[in-house]
């Protein structure tokens, strides 16, 4: 339905964080565009230094994470046929690079791994398409310990039931980790 | 023994291609010989092209212009004022684009004209009325917060754009409503008045100005984000006059895509009527078609109500 109305555009790339226990969270890179990022950073840098310090990161946090917190920051996991509710957001950083406002940060969805399988498919979009987030699937990658094994690969959702919301061109990413 | 081995080799590597994808592999370890294989066999089956739709196309095209605006905005910030076409030309097919995005108010256009017995002209008035109201409630609502929170506005000015935009669809809804109430009504009344000859009070209703000028109130409230930051990203610059100009542009953009849905919809109305005029079911088309368009606003507005909560886990 809402296909075409975009207002705030963001590139954003995808690593899956693994440690000894299981599966941590995504760790999200999104790159917004210069129109959005000046309105945004304007809103936080108090010394209007045209750079986002220590203190001011979390203004940016609020102003854009904020709203969009009870939509799992668009970061959507599924597990058998259900979503996970994020555990919230880690690590958060921002910074302005070539006018354009990039976040990096963990969202946590700690799955504890098993001796078996545990199958998880991944996607990061926004079903409201009020940020048109072009994520990049193809060349996400995982971070994990030697103990932990995990395969992945990317593919569109195209056929996924709890994905039907998404825009077809939507690419997930497939994972499954064991012990 | 080995045809069983070449059997399973296919197999598996049907399976493989089937699910299409680029396998990368993570920490091969555990795995047996036989699924590496399967696995690191150049699968060369192409993974299937995400399709892209219509809607897909329009938005990367307006990622596309976002970014040619920002840098003709830049381009002027540093003297080069030739760019000023470039910015108003992008202006202008943005604000067409944007508007076929939902949410813009063409199926309260089409909706209300179906419902609705229109006359061209308001049609035109339907389809810029709540582009401009769109529009102006951005310029305004940004300025206004502009002038309490200076630079700081942003997410002040999101915060309102969601409560109206709540408010705004929930009264769409209620309007769709009210148009299937009166449509109920009359074919009620017909009904009761069956018996007696039929009267020429069948004739579908027309539309009325004072509705026109509710409906693009209630569906234009809401301010559009596009415009406002495009206009806050001129006031960042100090470009105050170029932020309303832009504005402006936008708005006619917008207003082509809407009114062109407009003139549609009281084309197709004045067809149907034109179609029913001699029919014997007259009044009962034109009921259906009056109760359509009210479904179809009342739908409208529950899409964008509920799309508001999309993606909620």
């Amino acid at each position: 339905m809402a296909g075409a109305h975009p207002h705030v555009f963001a590139d954003v790339t995808t690593i899956a964080v693994f440690d000894n226990s299981g599966f941590v969270g995504l760790k999200n890179h999104w790159v917004f565009d210069e129109m959005y990022s000046a309105a945004i950073l304007a809103s936080a840098d108090q010394d209007n230094d045209g750079k986002i310090s220590e203190k001011e990161a979390p203004s940016i946090k609020d102003a854009v994470l904020g709203p969009i917190a009870a939509s799992n920051y668009y970061n959507y996991v599924v597990v058998g046929t259900e979503f996970l509710a994020t555990r919230g957001v880690q690590n958060f950083k921002a910074s302005m690079k070539n006018g354009k406002l990039t976040l990096d940060f963990i969202v946590s969805f700690p799955i504890p791994a098993k001796n078996d399988y545990t199958m998880v498919t991944v996607a990061v979009s926004d079903p409201t398409n009020y940020i048109q987030i072009t994520a990049d699937m193809e060349n996400a990658d995982v971070e994990a310990p030697d103990e932990m094994d995990v395969d992945f690969f990317s593919d569109n959702l195209k056929g996924l039931t709890l994905f039907r919301a998404f825009r077809s061109e939507v690419q997930g990413l497939y994972l499954r980790f064991k012990k | 023994m080995k045809k069983a081995l070449v059997i399973l080799l296919v197999l598996l590597v049907a399976v493989a291609a089937d699910a299409a994808v680029k396998k990368k592999r993570f920490d091969v370890g555990t795995v047996s010989d036989t699924v590496t294989t399967t696995v690191e066999t150049p699968v060369v089956a192409p993974s299937e092209a995400p399709k892209s739709n219509f809607l897909s196309v329009i938005s990367e095209a307006q990622k596309t212009l976002r970014e040619k605006l920002t840098s003709a905005i830049a381009a002027m910030k540093s003297g080069e004022w030739g760019a000023i076409w470039k910015f108003l030309f992008i202006c202008l097919v943005y604000g067409m684009l944007h508007a076929l995005g939902p949410g813009h108010g063409k199926s309260i256009v089409v909706g209300y004209f179906i419902a609705r017995r229109g006359r061209w002209r308001q049609g035109v008035a339907l389809g810029a009325g709540i582009t401009v109201t769109h529009t102006l409630s951005a310029v305004l609502l940004l300025f206004i917060l502009y002038a309490i929170f200076k630079a700081t506005v942003f997410p002040a000015f999101e915060t309102g754009r969601m409560g109206i935009e709540k408010a705004s669809y929930i009264l769409i809804m209620l309007t769709g409503l009210l148009l299937v109430a009166i449509a109920i009504h009359d074919f009620w009344k017909q009904h009761k008045n069956a018996s007696s000859a039929e009267s020429p009070e069948s004739l579908p209703r027309t539309a009325h100005w004072r509705e026109i000028i509710g409906v693009a109130a209630i569906t234009g409230i809401v301010p559009c984000p596009a415009v406002a930051l495009i206009v806050l990203f001129c006031l960042l610059n100090s470009m105050v006059a170029l932020a309303l100009l832009g504005a402006f542009v936008i708005c006619i953009g917008m207003t082509i895509t809407n009114v062109a849905f407009g003139i549609a919809a009281v084309a197709f109305r004045k067809g149907i009527d034109f179609g029913g005029r001699r029919s014997r079911f007259a009044s009962i088309i034109y009921n259906a078609v009056t109760l359509a368009g009210g479904l179809l606003i009342f739908t409208s507005g529950l899409l964008l109500f509920g799309n508001l909560f999309a993606g909620r886990v």
